[in-house]
């Protein structure tokens, strides 16, 4: 039982950091049908920044997060306008390897930066752990967990609450007819690139204390939230959050239950077996199938 | 004027699908074109919405705008429905409309984020807004579906709805009736001819002819890519010209 | 300066070891070596040493100072003491970074400075990249890393490359030596990163483990980028002692695993990654580093052969940090080159490979050397972390 309760609370967890970074991608692609393959290397750049802000400006903790989120915002701005906007209309797959230039871009300069050699965040609660039915659960788990579902609600409400998730799902249901109704589809974009990049950061602030610091950090966290979409469907908030948190749950209990040795293939099964029996995706409906 | 199109010309390669049009509408005047299949009707209005490329000038509400530009000419107060319906199927028909409106503050992240208070009353105008517009079109009841569950005639009308709650100084409607019933048919024509009264002026483009009469003070004659009249419905379905272009078959049938 | 010159005159004790027969001499002489008085000789030109290791503040973000100080501070000393053959020492660094694309630039570069022998690169991927050029060029090299496959019987070996770290399959054994001897551990837990680097240790570790009659009670790998390693902590539950063959970074995050499941006095003993800088700072939190140990290739800071003490404090007096075991390494290499010359009387490149491969019983600060298949060091050092610094548990010769 303890066990299991370990597990499944690391899992959600780690599933928690995934559906943070999968909006982000899930946001961009909304909004410009591509997918932004510098949101890892964002997740990176957003851990160090907050290090930097707490060790060399000795910021509070919780200042040096909101510098990494409002910095790595201006980030997401800036790949817009320098990766993506010159180039929109041209192939998808030449958005994409932009994108990917972009991260290879931030990952150099981090190392340029900060160098290669493993470094800390500290988290606010430390190394604490709490006892739930005799496991024993690390406090900052349940702080990404409780972040994770601030920060889903809050979304939910933007997309659908909101002018701007409005628009950003009209430019995902029909371009061309979006930017007919007088949707400013660059003022659009850079907007979604924006927030991805701060869901980005939180990411990387909220998984960075759990483990050292290293210019991988991002990597990992960006192929499952890559995995989830596709499990979500790229479709909905809700679809996308399910899709992370069955990925880090199978990666635990597959990892616990069945054999740790491909606890890291496991989500990946997962999302071949989806692609083939339901390419919409979990919670997707056939509207959604075109992707 | 509410709406000046100038030399408006839009070419397919060798092909003058609109070779020099002017039109002008006035406030509250309601116009309709007319003209045989092909005779460069919609590409006028792809052009007068900036979907197409084209050259000529244009002016909405008084100011001028650039061609090419649908969402400046959307903003400047240039409203469509299409011939065949655009609807954002997945949203529900209340967002369609609610995307369309004239309040456009507080719609970005930072009117989400910093502005709440204000945000949520300023949406909550719109949404009885939006829902007025989606009851005027007869949807108030389907206000929460998807607008990919309406039936093609719904969507038209979602369309309109749209169109018209972001007070539009003019609507550039496209075959408005095509695949619509009867019944149907007279309820648009309800609603298009009450427009001009609102303030809206209006252009409208159909195949139906006793629509045109019904709504429009006067009557644009297309053929091959020019206009070739204009006046009082009445005064142009007499004109030798139009009866050869365009009556002449139904003429014929009528003979 | 006062310090190194007492420092250089107190470690002149020693001399060759060229044949070995005065090799048992040598092994109880003091630690430091080089030779007392310049022999009296006249070589036609200087010893031209080239490093091929970034500083500090150049082109690597991670270059460290240790490797270049220890160099600088052994021909300081030499230089002070006369020289070789009647010329001063003369040495180049040439910055090459560990990884990337600028790695056969910087050897070129090094190359065109003449050099009798390279010293460097410090990286399996700079070895790597390097090992086909310098085996056409005819340079001896002595580089500091553990990979294998540039060994005498590797892939990549050359009669021309040596290295001065133990190997790493050799080290992963003594971690499994020292749970099984020394803490008496009969059920073995097993963690290890899924990479050339933890898998051979992995093998090594499983091969000593059935040798000395203990048994693998829990084994886990996980990937270099491991975010979360829980399943895997919680299988080490009932094992006796923890041994990881991880980057750096996972081992931190295993340290703080362990901790959370309460598992912190379970003793975890790592690879030579323990004893860098900056593993303190990974992990966070210095109460956790009281079970941790490491394997290293050697501690300077407590080291009782004679002459390592004085060595260390003269290394922290002129540079002011602790001397890694990569300073004391670099420092004996340029002893082991300069004895070689000495006792030749020559310092053209083929006499110091002569002298490399036949090397025998070389007293150093971190080691006595000896070649085997082109590694020159076989001993490492069992160390575990007190009041943050490193001490000293065992010392092990016979490391592969
Ligand atoms: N994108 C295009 N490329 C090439 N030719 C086109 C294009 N769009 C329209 N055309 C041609 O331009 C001419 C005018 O077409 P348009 O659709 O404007 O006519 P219309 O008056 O709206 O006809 P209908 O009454 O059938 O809707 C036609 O010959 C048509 O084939
Ligand atoms: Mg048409």
């Amino acid at each position: 039982m303890e066990r299991f309760v370990s597990l499944f609370v690391t899992g959600v967890a780690q599933g928690a950091v995934f559906a943070v970074v999968a909006l982000g991608f899930l946001l961009i692609h909304k909004a410009t049908g591509v997918i932004n393959f510098a949101q890892g290397d964002l997740v990176t750049l957003g851990a160090y920044i907050a290090i930097w802000a707490a060790t060399d400006l000795e910021l509070p903790l919780l200042g040096a997060y909101a510098v990494a989120v409002a910095a790595l915002a201006a980030v997401g701005v800036l790949i817009e306008r320098f990766a993506y906007a010159p180039i929109r209309d041209r192939s998808i797959h030449v958005v994409v390897i932009s994108t990917l230039g972009a991260a290879l871009v931030i990952r150099a300069v981090i190392v340029l930066w900060r160098g290669t050699s493993p470094t800390r965040l500290r988290g606010p609660l430390g190394f604490e752990v709490v006892e739930v039915l005799g496991a024993r659960i690390p406090k900052q788990n349940l702080l990404i967990i409780g972040v994770t579902a601030v920060c889903v609600a809050a979304l939910w409400l933007l997309f659908h609450r909101t002018q701007f998730g409005r628009q950003v799902r009209a430019l995902a249901s029909d371009r061309m007819a979006a930017q007919m109704q007088g949707i400013r589809v660059a003022r659009m974009s850079m907007l979604t690139f924006g927030l991805a990049g701060g869901l980005s950061a939180l990411a990387g602030v909220l998984i960075a204390p759990t483990r050292a610091v290293t210019v991988d950090l991002g990597f990992g966290p960006m192929l499952y939230a890559f995995a989830a979409s596709i499990l979500g469907g790229m479709g909905s908030i809700g679809g996308v959050v399910v899709g992370a948190l069955a990925i880090g749950l199978v990666q635990q209990l597959g990892g616990g239950y069945l054999s740790p040795d491909y606890a890291e293939v496991y989500p990946f099964v997962l999302m071949l077996l989806v692609i083939a029996l339901r390419p919409q995706g979990v919670l997707g409906s056939e509207v959604r199938a075109r992707l | 004027m509410t709406l000046r199109a100038a030399g408006i010309a839009v070419h397919f390669g060798a092909l003058r699908a609109v070779d020099g049009v002017d039109l002008a509408v006035g406030p509250g005047e309601a116009v309709g074109m007319v003209g045989p299949n092909g005779s460069g009707k919609s590409t006028f209005l792809n052009a007068v919405t900036g979907v197409v490329a084209a050259r000529g000038s244009l002016e909405v509400a008084g100011r001028r705008v650039p061609l090419g530009r649908p969402g400046a000419i959307r903003r400047a107060g240039l409203a469509r429905t299409f011939q065949s319906p655009q609807t954002f199927r997945e949203l529900t028909c209340i967002e369609n409309v609610l995307l369309a409106d004239r309040d456009r503050h507080a719609t970005g992240l930072a009117g989400a984020w910093l502005g709440r208070r204000a945000m949520w009353r300023r949406e909550r105008r719109r949404w009885a807004r939006a829902l007025a517009a989606l009851d005027r079109v007869g949807l108030a009841d389907r206000a929460e579906e998807p607008a990919g569950l309406l039936s093609y005639g719904q969507q038209r009308m979602l369309e309109l709805a749209r169109a018209l709650v972001g007070e539009p100084a003019v609507l550039v409607a496209d075959e408005p009736s095509a695949g619509l019933d009867d019944t149907e048919t007279a309820e648009l024509a309800r609603l298009l001819g009450d427009l001009p009264a609102r303030g809206v002026s209006l252009l409208v483009v159909d195949h139906k002819l006793d629509l045109v009469e019904q709504v429009a003070d006067r009557v644009v004659v297309m053929q091959l890519g020019r206009v070739i009249a204009d006046g009082p419905p009445a005064e142009v379905w007499r004109r030798d010209e139009v009866v050869e272009a365009y009556l002449g078959r139904r003429g014929a049938a009528r003979g | 300066m006062g310090s190194l010159l007492a420092l250089s005159l107190l470690a002149a004790a020693c001399g060759d070891d060229d044949d070995g027969d005065d090799a048992a001499a040598d092994e109880s002489a003091a630690g430091g070596t080089t030779t007392t008085t310049a022999p009296d000789y006249e070589l036609e030109e200087p010893l031209r040493i080239v490093a091929v290791i970034s500083e500090p503040g150049g082109s690597d973000p991670n270059a460290v100072p240790d490797y270049v100080d220890g160099i600088e501070m052994a021909i300081a000393e030499i230089n002070e003491a006369g020289g070789l053959g009647g010329h001063p020492i003369e040495f180049e660094a040439v910055e090459t970074p560990a990884v990337g694309d600028e790695i056969t630039n910087s050897l070129n570069l090094a190359l065109e400075e003449d050099p009798d022998v390279l010293l460097g690169p410090v990286s399996s991927t700079a070895v790597l990249a390097m090992a086909e050029r310098v085996d056409a060029a005819g340079v001896p090299m002595i580089h500091n890393t553990t990979e294998p496959k540039v060994a005498g019987d590797g892939e990549a070996g050359s009669p021309w490359i040596f290295g001065n770290r133990p190997p790493n399959d050799g080290a992963a054994r003594i971690a499994a030596r020292y749970a099984v001897e020394e803490l008496g551990a009969e059920e073995i837990g097993q963690l290890y990163v899924n990479t050339a680097f933890g898998q051979s240790g992995n093998e090594a570790q499983d091969a000593e483990i059935e040798e000395l009659g203990a048994e693998v009670a829990a084994e886990r790998s996980f990937e270099f980028n491991a975010t979360d390693l829980t399943e895997a902590v919680l299988a080490m539950e009932d094992v006796d002692v923890v041994l990881d063959w991880g980057t750096p970074a996972t081992v931190g995050l295993a340290v703080n695993t362990l901790a959370q499941q309460g598992l912190a006095d379970v003793p975890h003993i790592g690879p030579g990654s323990v004893g860098f800088s900056f593993f303190a700072d990974i992990v966070g939190d210095e109460s956790l580093l009281e079970g941790v140990l490491g394997v290293v290739d050697c501690n300077p800071a407590d080291d009782d052969r004679e002459g390592v003490e004085a060595w260390h404090d003269a290394f922290v007096e002129e540079y002011g940090y602790e001397p890694s075991y990569g300073a004391a390494q670099m420092y004996d290499a340029v002893h082991i080159v300069a004895a070689i010359v000495n006792e030749a009387q020559a310092a053209d490149p083929e006499t110091i490979r002569q002298g490399l491969e036949s090397l025998d019983g070389h007293e150093g600060i971190c080691a006595i050397y000896s070649n085997e298949n082109n590694v020159l060091q076989h001993s490492s050092v069992v160390v575990r972390f007190e009041d943050g610094s490193l001490v000293t548990e065992k010392t092990y010769d016979d490391v592969g």
